[in-house]
C-alpha cells in the first residue's frame, strides 16, 4: 500500500501517477493524502512491476481531469487515478460509456465545478474602495469549490484597467493592471463601507422585479440561498415577496388599460 | 431636476416587460483601454423572485412616448409618472454597474419621442459613447425602432451584440387594432435591414478579410401572447415564419402584463404563465428537435395542451409511431422520445457505440424513467412499453404533483425549460 502525502495540485498528482501508472500500481493499492508538507514518495523500487513507456491517455480525459481537481470531495484524486488506471490498462474508450458509475461521477464532478466557476463569474460583488488614494474594488467570495485560479483569467481580462482583489476563504487573487497574484484566504468577510452605486442596484433590482410573476423555485435553482449572503440585493427579496400580493392587486385596481 | 434613483426606478419599471435578458451569442475579448469582454455564453448576474434573471441593465432611455399602444404601459395616454435619461446618465449608470460585477451589459430600450429616427438617434448615442469614449466591450442590445431609417438601423447595429425589433402582435389585424401608429411593413423592414446586416458580416467569401462587427448575437423580438383571442397555431406561425424569413436569434413570448386576462380555457384560478411556458417548450421542440408547427398545431388543435408538454401532446397523437428503438432508431427519431432532451439523446448515441443500452442506463442520466419508458425499447425488458394502446396512459406518465410543478418551471424565459424534457 502506498500512501502519497503531499499538497496536491493537478500538477502534482499528474506528475505522481504518470509514475504510478508507468508501475501499473492498481487503484487499490494508493491512498492520496492531500497535505501540507512536504512531497513524501514512498520508494516505487520494491513494486514487482515494470516500468511501462509510452502510456497514453486522451486529451478529453486531462481537460476535463483539471476540473474535476478543483472539486472539493476528498476522494477526487482517488477518482481520477482509478479513471486513469482504467483507461490505460482496461479500456481505451471507458470515457464513452457514460453511465460507467466512475465516468458519470467524474461527469457530474467536472459538471459541479464548472457550474461553481460560472457562478463566480456570476455572484461576486465588487465594492469600491481606495487604498492610498487609488481606487480598488474589493469583493469577498465564498465558492463551493476550489474555482479561483479557475475564474481568475475571466476577471483579468474583464476588468484589466481596473485594480481589484476577489478574496475567498481558500485563496485571493489580486490584479494591479499588470499581474495577477494569488495570496493566502481569508475565511470570512471583510468589513468593508457600503458602496454608494448599491443602492442604486439596488433600486434597479427592486423596479425590475414584476410581482404579478413569481417564480421562486427557479429564483432559487439558480442563486442558491448560500451565495445571498454577500449579494447587497439579496435581502429585498423577502419584502419583495411580502408585498407582491398587494402590488398587484394594487395594479389592478389602477388598471387604465381600456378593454381590449 | 429629478434624481438619477428617481428616474432608475420609473425607467427600470417600464422596462420589465421585455422578456429578453439574453447576453448570448457575441465574444469580444478584453481591450486595454476600457472594462468589459462577452464571454459568448451570456452570464445571469443575479435572479428576481419572478424567476427572471438579471443580466443586462435593462432600461428606457425615456418612457414618454407620442404612440398609443393599448397592451403598453407607456403609451402617451397612459397616467404612468415619466422621466427621461440624459445620455450620459446611462452611460455613467451602465459602466457603475459593470465595473461591480452586477451585470454583462446594457439592453436600451425607449418610448417614442419626436420621431422614429430621432428616438434611434438618441438609443445609438449612447451606444456610440461608451463603445467610442469608454471603449466599453460589455454586452449591448438596442432596440431598433420601426419606421427608423436604414442607415441607422445599421449604425446601431455595428455598435450592438443584438437589436431587437418587436413585433409585438401576433397577426397584423391585431396590430392595427392595439398600435395604430405601427406598420407591420416597418417591423418588417427593420428586421430585414439587420438580416441584410449580419449576413454581410459573415460573409468572408470573397475579399478574404473579415467584414466589421455588426450585431454578432444576432436579433430577436418579442410577442405578446394573451392579449388578443389568438391560438397557439397564429402564435407560432407567425414565429416560424420570423425565425425563416429573417433567421431570428429568438423569438420571446411575453404573457399580456401586467395582468393578463384569464385564459378562457383555464379556470380563473390558474395562472397564465403556462401558455407563455408551453409556447417556449413548443419553440424549442421547431428549432432544435426538428418538429415542424403543424404537427404541434394545427387545424383539429388549434392550441397547445396547457396539461401536458407539447412534445408528450404530440406522442400521445401518435402511437403508432412508437415505440422506438433506443439502440437503433436515429437521432431525429430519439429526440421525439418524451423525456428526452438533446443532451441525453447525443450521450445515448455516444454510449450505444459500445455497449447496449438498457432502463439502468437511463436512469443512472437521470432521465424521467415514468415519462421515457412507455416510449422505447431497450435491451432489457420493459413492461411499460405493453401499455401504449391503454388510454390511461397519460396518467400514468403525468402524476398530478407533477401538474402542479408544471407551473414553475423554466427561469427566464429564455432559459431551457426543455433541456430535460
Ligand atoms: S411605441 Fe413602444 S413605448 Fe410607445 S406605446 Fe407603443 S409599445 Fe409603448
Amino acid at each position: 500500500m502506498f500512501s502519497l502525502r503531499m499538497p496536491l495540485s493537478f500538477d502534482s498528482w499528474r506528475e505522481s501517477a504518470r509514475v504510478l501508472l508507468a508501475r501499473g500500481v492498481p487503484p487499490e493499492q494508493i491512498v492520496w493524502i492531500d497535505s501540507n508538507q512536504d512531497a513524501l514518495f514512498e520508494d516505487l523500487s520494491d513494486f514487482p512491476g515494470q516500468t511501462r513507456f509510452g502510456l497514453r491517455i486522451s486529451r478529453f480525459f486531462i481537460q476535463r481531469a483539471r476540473l474535476v481537481a478543483c472539486h472539493r470531495s476528498d476522494d477526487r484524486w482517488a477518482l481520477l487515478y482509478r479513471l486513469a488506471f482504467r483507461l490505460t490498462h482496461d479500456d481505451p474508450h471507458l470515457m464513452q460509456l457514460r453511465t460507467d458509475p466512475d465516468v458519470r461521477r467524474f461527469e457530474l464532478m467536472g459538471a459541479s465545478v464548472s457550474r461553481d466557476r460560472h457562478k463566480m463569474t456570476a455572484f461576486v460583488r465588487f465594492r469600491r474602495s481606495s487604498i492610498d488614494g487609488v481606487d480598488w474594488y474589493v469583493a469577498w467570495y465564498r465558492p463551493d469549490h476550489f474555482v479561483v485560479r479557475l475564474a481568475a483569467d475571466h476577471f483579468r481580462d474583464r476588468y484589466s484597467i481596473m485594480n481589484w482583489s476577489i478574496l475567498t476563504p481558500d485563496e485571493s487573487v489580486h490584479w494591479d493592471g499588470q499581474q495577477l497574484r494569488f495570496t493566502e484566504g481569508i475565511p470570512t468577510p471583510l468589513k468593508t463601507e457600503k458602496d454608494e452605486v448599491e443602492s442604486l442596484w439596488r433600486t434597479y433590482y427592486r423596479s425590475i422585479f414584476n410581482p404579478a410573476r413569481i417564480k421562486t423555485s427557479a429564483m432559487r435553482r439558480e442563486m442558491p440561498v448560500r451565495f445571498w449572503d454577500h449579494l447587497p440585493e439579496a435581502d429585498l427579496i423577502h419584502g419583495l415577496l411580502k408585498e407582491a400580493p398587494s402590488r398587484t392587486r394594487q395594479m389592478i385596481r389602477h388598471s387604465e388599460r381600456t378593454d381590449l | 431636476m429629478p434624481s438619477v434613483l428617481y428616474k432608475l426606478q420609473i425607467l427600470a419599471d417600464a422596462a420589465k416587460y421585455d422578456a429578453s435578458c439574453a447576453s448570448s451569442g457575441a465574444k469580444r475579448s478584453g481591450n486595454c483601454k476600457g472594462v468589459g469582454h462577452t464571454t459568448g455564453t451570456g452570464i445571469c448576474h443575479s435572479y428576481t423572485p419572478d424567476g427572471r434573471c438579471i443580466s443586462l441593465l435593462k432600461i428606457l432611455l425615456t418612457n414618454f412616448c407620442i404612440y398609443d399602444c393599448q397592451y403598453c404601459v407607456n403609451r402617451i395616454s397612459s397616467g404612468t409618472p415619466r422621466a427621461r435619461f440624459s445620455i450620459q446618465e446611462v452611460v455613467d449608470l451602465t459602466l457603475a454597474f459593470y465595473k461591480r460585477n452586477y451585470i454583462e451589459g446594457l439592453f436600451l430600450s425607449s418610448g417614442i419621442i419626436r420621431s422614429p429616427d430621432y428616438t434611434m438617434e438618441q438609443l445609438i448615442g449612447v451606444a456610440r459613447v461608451l463603445r467610442e469614449e469608454h471603449f466599453f466591450g460589455g454586452y449591448i442590445h438596442l432596440k431598433c425602432v420601426p419606421g427608423a431609417s436604414p442607415e441607422l438601423q445599421i449604425r446601431a447595429g455595428r455598435y450592438a451584440d443584438r437589436v431587437s425589433t418587436n413585433i409585438e402582435l401576433p397577426t397584423e389585424t391585431d396590430l392595427k387594432r392595439l398600435a395604430p401608429q405601427k406598420s407591420i411593413q416597418d417591423i418588417h423592414s427593420a428586421m430585414s435591414v439587420i438580416r441584410q446586416g449580419i449576413d454581410v458580416s459573415q460573409d468572408r467569401s470573397y475579399s478574404g478579410k473579415s467584414p466589421p462587427r455588426f450585431a454578432p448575437g444576432g436579433q430577436s423580438t418579442q410577442m405578446i401572447v394573451g392579449a388578443t383571442p389568438n391560438s397557439d397555431a397564429e402564435v407560432l406561425q407567425t414565429a416560424d415564419r420570423l425565425y425563416k424569413t429573417y433567421r431570428l436569434k429568438r423569438v420571446y413570448y411575453s404573457a399580456f402584463s401586467p395582468i393578463p386576462h384569464g385564459d378562457a380555457r383555464l379556470p380563473l384560478s390558474e395562472p397564465p404563465l403556462l401558455r407563455e411556458h408551453r409556447l417556449y417548450q413548443a419553440d424549442w421542440l421547431i428549432r432544435l428537435y426538428g418538429f415542424d408547427v403543424s404537427e404541434l398545431v394545427n387545424a383539429s388543435f388549434p392550441d397547445l395542451d396547457l396539461r401536458i408538454d407539447p412534445k408528450l401532446a404530440w406522442a400521445l397523437r401518435h402511437r403508432d409511431q412508437f415505440p422506438i428503438d433506443l439502440n437503433r432508431a436515429p437521432r431525429e427519431l430519439l429526440l421525439r422520445v418524451p423525456g428526452l432532451g438533446i443532451r441525453n439523446v447525443d450521450r445515448l448515441i455516444q454510449i450505444r457505440r459500445w455497449k447496449k443500452i438498457r432502463l439502468e442506463d437511463l436512469s443512472r442520466l437521470r432521465c424521467p424513467l415514468r415519462k421515457v419508458r412507455p416510449w422505447v425499447v431497450t435491451a432489457d425488458y420493459n413492461s411499460e412499453v405493453f401499455r401504449l394502446d391503454r388510454s390511461d396512459l397519460i396518467r400514468r406518465i403525468v402524476c398530478p404533483q407533477q401538474q402542479l410543478e408544471l407551473f414553475d418551471t423554466g427561469s427566464c424565459g429564455s432559459g431551457s425549460p426543455l433541456t430535460r424534457s
